[in-house]
């Protein structure tokens, strides 16, 4: 059982570290939580249900290891420091150097701006492709509430690159 | 009939509403352009996170997070060892080790293949000239089905390298079925003669040596990351193997 637990979290893993970068913004960071949520949920892999998903046992798991680490980080003003953003932005454009790719850095930037829990619901529902009512159950909230905060989300983003980078739908709707 | 709400508005914009709901808000939609809008927005904002959160190949596993599960899985199988409790227990243990360890002694030094750590299929870095492995490749080079232990190694192509020197990248798959490949190797011909395995994927997790570059979920993942490595030595050139044939007649 727990050695079929383990290779069913082997095959989870691409799947998880797309939902980590998507809330970290950053690979490295979204590996370094894949790595505490695996070695968390191994030392505590008793504790999961069978008969239960564990696609939404370990998405709980990262969740939480990333809203512990992005709290460090606020309290440290690292996320939420202007200066911090403006670097983010300059490295953009010095080492990627594309248009394209600075306008996907401003998006993963504008995503780890959104309240944390508008980020999970967008990660899991617009990133992982979960229905509305699988997202409700991994997050264990009502789906009126995955709703209405993944088009607060998504209304919030819109808005923000619709300033930022000038491609998205304005009068015509097309980007 | 009133206006959908946002929450509304996407939902029909992902997939999520039912047919009566679906053709409910399509009817609507054809008279209000405030709504078609939102329903482009919600669209829009799909897509584009979607695109910002794909760029990275999620399917090569870097290997600190498999190693996690090759250490977990090993100390997990060492808790269910039995252990002897008495002294007629300890005496029979005393014979079953002693013969394991002449029966070890036999086996213990081979591997898979000819020439390589005794818990891996392969290794970087350079083959022994006179292994099993060394003539598998040159086999494999030459066109032929080679089959070892069980594993088929599979001649994907063959290109030149930065040096000028030939390589051919290798697929090692299962002998007896068509599972995906549970290896992927880029091995070049150094000077002609000796074959330097450059790059080496793995898509089973147990199998995984600390030689290997990555680990990857999956047979398209294993393309990828082959693509990549044969990127990085410089392959200025990519050819069947006929081609290569021809070039160096």
């Amino acid at each position: 059982m727990a050695v079929e637990l383990q290779r069913e979290m082997v095959d989870l893993l691409p799947r998880m570290r797309r939902f980590a970068y998507t809330l970290t913004g950053s690979i490295e960071e979204a590996d370094d939580v894949v790595q505490s949520a695996c070695e968390r949920a191994l030392s505590r892999l008793h504790q999961f249900k069978p008969g239960s998903r564990l696609d939404s046992w370990m998405f709980r798991i990262v969740q939480n290891i990333s809203i512990d680490r992005m709290r460090k980080k606020k309290r440290r003003n690292e996320v939420n420091d202007p200066e911090a953003f403006e670097a983010v932005e300059y490295d953009a454009r010095i080492h990627e150097g594309t248009e394209a790719r600075l306008e996907l850095a401003l998006v993963r930037a504008e995503i780890s701006r959104l309240p944390e829990e508008q980020q999970m619901v967008l990660a899991l529902v617009t990133v992982d492709g979960m229905s509305y009512q699988e997202a409700a159950e991994t997050l264990d909230v009502p789906i009126g509430t995955v709703m209405s905060r993944l088009a607060r989300a998504r209304k919030k983003l819109a808005a923000a690159l619709e300033n930022g980078s000038g491609n998205a739908p304005k009068q015509n709707g097309r980007p | 009939m009133k206006r959908p709400s946002d929450e509304i508005l996407m939902a029909y914009a992902d997939g999520e509403l039912n047919g009566a709901e679906t053709r409910s808000v399509r009817m609507f939609l054809r008279n209000d352009e405030l709504a078609r809008r939102k329903v482009r927005m919600f669209r829009w904002t799909a897509l584009i996170v979607d695109e910002a959160t794909g760029d990275v190949n999620f399917k090569v596993i870097p290997e600190r997070l498999v190693e996690l599960f090759d250490t977990h899985v090993s100390k997990s199988d060492r808790r269910h060892l039995w252990w002897p409790k008495n002294l007629l227990q300890l005496a029979a243990a005393s014979i079953i080790l002693a013969a394991v360890v002449i029966w070890a002694g036999v086996i213990v030094d081979q591997p898979m293949i000819d020439g390589l750590p005794a818990d891996a299929n392969f290794a970087l870095g350079k083959v022994g000239e006179a292994s099993l492995l060394a003539a598998a490749f040159e086999r494999s080079f030459n066109s032929e089905r080679v089959e070892i232990g069980g594993y088929r190694l599979v001649g994907v192509q063959r290109f030149e390298d930065k040096f000028g020197d030939l390589c051919q990248e290798l697929e090692i798959t299962t002998a007896n079925t068509a599972m995906p490949p549970a290896a992927v190797v880029v091995a070049c011909r150094r000077g002609h003669q000796d074959w330097d395995i450059v790059g080496a994927l793995l898509t089973k997790p147990t199998r995984l040596h600390k030689a290997a570059d990555a680990y990857v979920t999956d047979a398209a993942a294993a393309r990828e990351a082959a693509n990549g490595i044969i990127a990085m030595i410089g392959a200025d050139q990519r050819s069947t193997g006929l081609e290569v044939d021809r070039q160096t007649r």
